[in-house]
């Protein structure tokens, strides 16, 4: 166990570097380094509580979006007063989840964070099992709309939502204007001088979230729910790197001298000037590379691989494989970047997955729910409940919305 | 609980993707830890969020290894616990386990202990490999359904919940020590994607 430098362990007992640690602060200090935490952090399997434990677990899991999403809306709305402020909260005051939840509620009056408020609040009354059969809507649950975050180089967030159209912020030498039509748009202005350091911004789309942007080069680029996009706001050197996590359709601005790359969870895709969409979303442990037009490579480690048109390139693991598509197939690729849910050839768990990020709602399906064939694409813009009764006319899976989760069991016929 | 160096790097860099995936990565472990120590759910959440967020909050702090960034949030959060327990007067029940445990042994015990995430893996690895009716069993009970509850559920007798339930937990018990170590990290994708197929059969 490495020993840990004194002004790390410090401020994670919420002190100043220069306040001594009492004795049982240093007690908590050296169960780290003699490595006897090692043992106390882990679970025995032979616990009594140990399926407790891995139902909480899953608890948590499940929720930490929710929470996750509370905490960065309390924070980018007290960013300005907070920046420079290190806050040292003393022992006794934990700021915790419910009253960032709560700040959260009343700042934006935002329904994410009542509701949330109003989970966490119910959280100790058990929720009642899963009665069969009885899809509730307690309350409409709409689709997703163009919304997003733009966070610069100072880290300074500016919600696209909310913010009027016009130019929001000054970058580097570049303009970056909220356009009437819900896209944000680089622009080399006149006024600013361009400076020597990569100022890096991102875009970021929650759940139930889409947005366009056009880079600095004039690039664009469609971001699909739940992804992120990082990019400089000024092309400098001798390439065009951007970063996604998530999926985003890329219309790349040709420029043979500068290639544009695209990372996604160790993959990279180069290009110079082509229309392509990429696909690496967390959960699915895979990065998918659809091609238009023009040209890509797609490189992973040591393995790299050029496609075409009308392919589509795999990367799993070390592996990547290439799949020839039909222009149907293509089309259902690209359907969310046409405002439709595509349900054609799609799993049970494919069809969640986007449910999940485009409607902002929890998934689940029961053990043993068999796969069902769907057909043809819904609108993006379809209410939750009408898009599960369409799905309900399939034969095997019954899709059913219970509280703020949608979840998906054998038909019982 | 798995920090990668990548996320470790952009974390140092204060890069927002990384603070969020941080306390995406950190969050569910560090509250099953504390939980563990407090028994007290809400508590327990909110001890691990502030501590996640003081961890942000601070944009001059750096780690030079994912150990030490590890271990910052254990000990906030080990801090913020025994904090709560002192308040409410109660004992750390990892006390005695830290008193009673000799200097490491070399030799190489059945390993059963796990990491939560880990853990988790591994559980549902082995609830794979249990009868239909057994591993639902052991699902619902994950759920915090009560034996009659599922009982109910499942249209079997409470006798056969409490059967199943054991003959449940001590083979999830056996798999785990068995296959524990089988189930390292390179293979945990591999994994994963069998538990998609077990999954959707």
């Amino acid at each position: 166990m490495n020993a840990l430098p004194g002004n790390i362990t410090q401020l994670a007992l919420g002190k100043t570097e220069d306040t001594p640690l009492t004795r049982d602060e240093q007690e908590i200090c050296e169960e780290w380094t003699s490595g006897k935490a090692l043992e106390i952090m882990k679970v025995d399997a032979a616990d009594p509580r140990l399926l407790e434990f891995a139902g909480l677990y899953d608890k948590l899991q499940n929720k930490k979006n929710e929470i996750w999403e509370s905490i960065e809306a309390a924070h980018a709305l007290t960013l300005p007063a907070q920046q420079d402020v290190v806050v040292m909260e003393p022992q006794t005051s934990r700021i915790g989840k419910r009253t960032w939840m709560l700040a959260a509620a009343i700042l934006t009056g935002s329904v994410l964070g009542v509701y949330s408020l109003y989970k966490v609040i119910n959280a100790d009354k058990n929720i009642v099992p899963a009665n069969n059969n009885i899809p509730v809507v307690a309350q409409p649950i709409e689709p997703g709309r163009e919304r997003a975050t733009l966070t610069l180089a100072d880290n300074r967030q500016i919600n696209l939502d909310t913010i009027p159209a016009g130019i929001i912020a000054y970058e580097d030498q570049m303009e970056i204007s909220k356009q009437k039509d819900n896209q944000i748009v680089y622009k080399i202005s006149d006024n600013h001088k361009s400076g020597t350091k990569v100022l890096n911004n991102s875009l970021t789309t929650p759940y139930g979230g889409e947005y366009k942007v056009t880079l600095a080069d004039g690039s664009k680029v469609w971001l699909n729910a739940g992804s992120s996009l990082r990019y400089p706001a000024a092309f400098k050197g001798n390439d065009r790197a951007v970063e996604i996590i998530g999926e985003g359709y890329f219309e790349v601005a040709e420029d043979k001298s500068k290639p544009f790359r695209v990372f996604a969870h160790g993959t990279e895709v180069k290009v110079m000037g082509t229309k392509f969409n990429v696909k690496a979303y967390d959960s699915e442990n895979q990065v998918t590379t659809t091609l238009v037009n023009g040209s890509v490579a797609v490189q992973h480690g040591a393995s790299l691989k050029n496609i075409k048109p009308g392919q589509q390139a795999i990367v799993s693991g070390d592996n990547i494989e290439i799949k020839n598509k039909s222009k149907e197939e293509m089309a259902r690729v690209l359907a969310w970047k046409n405002g439709l849910i595509n349900l054609e050839g799609e799993s049970v768990q494919a069809i969640l997955d986007q449910i999940h990020r485009w409607y902002n709602v929890d998934t689940k399906i029961e053990q043993g729910t068999p796969e069902t064939t769907l057909t043809g694409t819904i609108e993006r813009t379809t209410p939750l409940k009408v898009v599960l009764e369409l799905l309900n006319t399939n034969v095997s899976v019954q899709f059913t919305l219970q509280g703020h989760t949608v979840i998906a069991k054998e038909k019982n016929n | 609980m798995r920090i990668t160096n990548d996320l470790l790097a952009r974390f140092n860099n204060n890069d927002p993707t990384a603070h969020e995936e941080l306390f995406k990565t950190t969050f569910a472990d560090l509250t099953v830890f504390v939980y563990r120590m407090i028994n007290d759910e809400d508590e327990s959440e909110d001890i691990a969020i502030s501590a996640i967020r003081k961890l942000l909050s601070n944009k001059d702090l750096t780690f030079k290894a994912v150990e030490q960034l590890k271990a910052y949030l254990y000990i906030s959060v080990r801090n913020g616990a025994l904090n709560y327990l002192r308040s409410a007067q109660k004992e750390d029940p990892f006390r005695k386990l830290l008193q009673d445990q000799m200097p490491v042994s070399e030799e190489p015990v059945v390993n059963k202990k796990y990491e939560m995430d880990h853990m988790r893996k591994l559980i549902e690895a082995g609830l794979g490999k249990l009868e239909k009716q057994c591993a639902a069993v052991i699902r619902l009970t994950m759920l915090n359904k009560q034996p009659d509850e599922i009982a109910k559920t499942l249209n079997i007798s409470p006798n056969q919940v409490y059967t199943q339930k054991s003959k449940g937990i001590a083979r999830l018990r056996t798999f785990i020590e068995e296959n524990g170590s089988k189930y390292g990290i390179p293979v945990v994708i591999i994994l994963l994607a069998i538990l998609c197929k077990l999954y959707f059969r």
